[in-house]
């Protein structure tokens, strides 16, 4: 029986804060370390003083990839501290702002980098050489996306255009419109997407997991609802301090959640699928059914084919805003300065973001809380990596760290964008 | 047809925010740019048949601040532009000559910014790297004129 070591080492932008341990005592897993790069931490400390009016533009530096995500939770907390309500056509933009980034995310991180974890391909290059018109078509998908959050947000990475209580400018009916016919093309396109991912041999694998989840009374959920689990969870996002738990781990510089008294917890686009497959539009829900994924799915490598869901969702449902937009009277909803502590859970395309901000009365945050969604998901990945054990055992060291890489990529975790680019380190240790 | 100049970067990260400084500038100035956080734009303007100007930071082009013209087959050896997120520069440049076209490497430019290290959750430059951004633009500002 042989210990062996799996050493993946990310060559990160801030290099060296992101990689995997992986060591295997014959068939079983006995350390899985997964180390993040995790700069909200930080970003908590930057908030406190500011004018609470800045959490938006501050927290969407966080991630030049989902940026979307951290504006809308910021801006919802906020709210909720302020009392402010952003409803009507407002409402519908921040939707649509959101499909824009579920759009562009999915669409990068299903064809670019896990597409080629399931084909043999070493990395997005090789997959364009074997599948150009794949790639071709995934990118005029992605554009129709990145087309939307650059018309609502100002420009494509860490829009400008998005402040709490609405926007600096909205968008006339015709500048929305001229988005759809590549919106309408592109949904053609990703049905054929789905189709051919629809092909590939999916790993055989399943966990009892919690799933989490929004739940909202009539909408797939973006911006708001109640959080529910596959283990009872159903409470209002006020509550989710009184229920999950964030902790230090010495392996990582990311805190760590868990469901208190409970333990790990998944809130990817599966847990969404799960909690909501009732709640898609009817060519979503028509796509979902046509490649075989239903509500009993407990899979996460088929995340990849919920994914493309949620694409064509996305795609449907900028459609049907941009279709029925009347622009607002006012591009943003007047805001009064009070005391309060406010809190939001939105969906980010790999899962929930919480924000919570406590502000005082001229406005200035006293104390900031932000969970990211591959924080949370964080431990039930190296849980996912525990069960994997004898199937990692069966195979070579090399077969094995792909194996891992892939498992891992199931939850496109912030770090995943980088570890297609990868150094990879072999140790082969003796029985000690 | 002038170029699009496209800066890429992390604005949280420090020195690594160099190309969104220099793009940003160059907007200033009326020039038409881009920002993002990773290089899969640039395939989308070169599968639209523009030109581009692409600048980045880069560990190991001197000290830091100093300016260097890179090319695409020079990537891959000497000095690397960063990438944390979806495609690196390197990476997106092949992807763009399998999928438009071996002659897209002709339509872009790289300027490259010297730095020592991105910073973990910094925001700004420092002074070294600041100084670099007005010749860095300068020069991409040349590269993209008409041709």
């Amino acid at each position: 029986m042989t210990n062996r070591t799996i050493q993946v080492d990310v060559l990160a932008r801030v290099e060296g804060e992101g990689a995997l341990t992986l060591v295997l005592d014959g068939d079983t897993v006995v350390e899985a370390k997964l180390k993040l790069f995790e700069p909200p931490r930080l970003f908590e400390a930057m908030m406190r003083g500011r004018d609470c009016t800045e959490a938006p533009d501050i927290t969407a530096r966080i991630c030049g990839i989902c940026p979307v995500a951290y504006e809308m939770s910021a801006c919802h907390a906020v709210e909720d501290a302020l009392g402010v309500r952003v409803d009507g056509a407002l409402r519908e933009l921040r939707r649509l702002l959101y499909c824009g980034e579920w759009i562009e995310s999915h669409v990068l991180h299903m064809v670019m980098l896990h597409a080629p974890d399931f084909l043999g391909f070493p990395d997005a290059m090789a997959l364009a050489k074997h599948h150009p018109e794949r790639v071709r078509g995934s990118l005029r998908i992605k554009q129709a996306g990145n087309a939307i959050v650059a018309v609502l947000g100002g420009r494509e990475i860490h829009p400008v255009n998005i402040k709490v209580g609405g926007f600096y400018r909205v968008p006339s009916r015709a500048e929305l419109a001229q988005l759809l016919p590549a919106l309408r093309g592109a949904l053609d396109e990703a049905q054929d997407m789905l189709d051919w991912l629809a092909t590939f041999e999916i790993p055989s694998f399943a966990r009892d997991y919690e799933l989490v989840a929004l739940r909202h009374p009539s909408e797939y959920p973006m911006n708001e609802g109640r959080l529910v689990s596959t283990k009872g969870l159903d409470i209002d996002v006020h509550e989710f301090r009184a229920h999950i738990e964030e902790y230090q781990v010495a392996h990582s510089t990311a805190l760590q959640a868990r469901m208190i008294g409970r333990g790990s917890y998944q809130s990817g686009p599966l847990a969404r699928f799960v909690h909501n497959a009732d709640r898609l539009s009817p060519i979503a829900a028509a796509s979902a059914a046509r490649v075989g994924l239903d509500p009993t799915c407990r899979n996460p490598y088929r995340m990849l084919h919920v994914r493309g869901v949620e694409v064509i969702y996305a795609l449907d449902e900028a459609i049907r805003i941009i279709s029925s937009y009347a622009p607002p009277a006012a591009a943003s909803v007047p805001l009064v300065m009070r005391a309060g502590t406010g809190q939001a859970v939105t969906c980010a395309p790999r899962g929930i973001l919480y924000h919570r901000y406590v502000v005082d009365d001229a406005g200035l945050v006293s104390d900031a809380q932000i969970a990211p969604p591959t924080a949370q998901n964080q431990l039930g990945i190296e849980e996912d990596l525990f069960a994997m054990g004898p199937t990692l055992a069966a195979m070579s060291l090399e077969a094995a760290t792909r194996r891992a890489e892939h498992a891992i990529r199931n939850y496109d975790p912030c770090i995943s964008c980088s570890t297609h680019f990868l150094t990879l380190r072999f140790e082969q240790r003796g029985t000690p | 047809m002038t170029a699009v100049i496209v800066g890429i970067g992390q604005l949280a990260g420090g020195d690594d925010g160099v190309g969104l400084a220099v793009a940003r500038a160059l907007a200033a100035r009326g020039l038409e740019t881009r920002e993002s956080a990773d290089a899969s734009i640039v395939l989308t303007l070169l599968a639209a048949a523009r030109r581009v100007v692409l600048v980045d930071a880069v560990v190991g082009g001197g000290a830091p601040g100093s300016v260097v013209r890179l090319t695409a087959e020079a990537l891959g050896s000497g000095p690397q532009p960063l990438s944390s997120h979806g495609l690196g520069v390197a990476e997106a440049l092949e992807l763009a000559s399998t999928l438009y076209g071996a002659a897209t490497a002709e339509r872009i430019e790289i300027v490259g910014v010297a730095i020592a290290r991105p910073a973990g959750s910094t925001f700004g430059l420092s002074p070294a790297v600041a100084a670099a951004v007005e010749p860095a633009a300068a020069l991409a500002a040349s590269l993209a004129g008409p041709r």
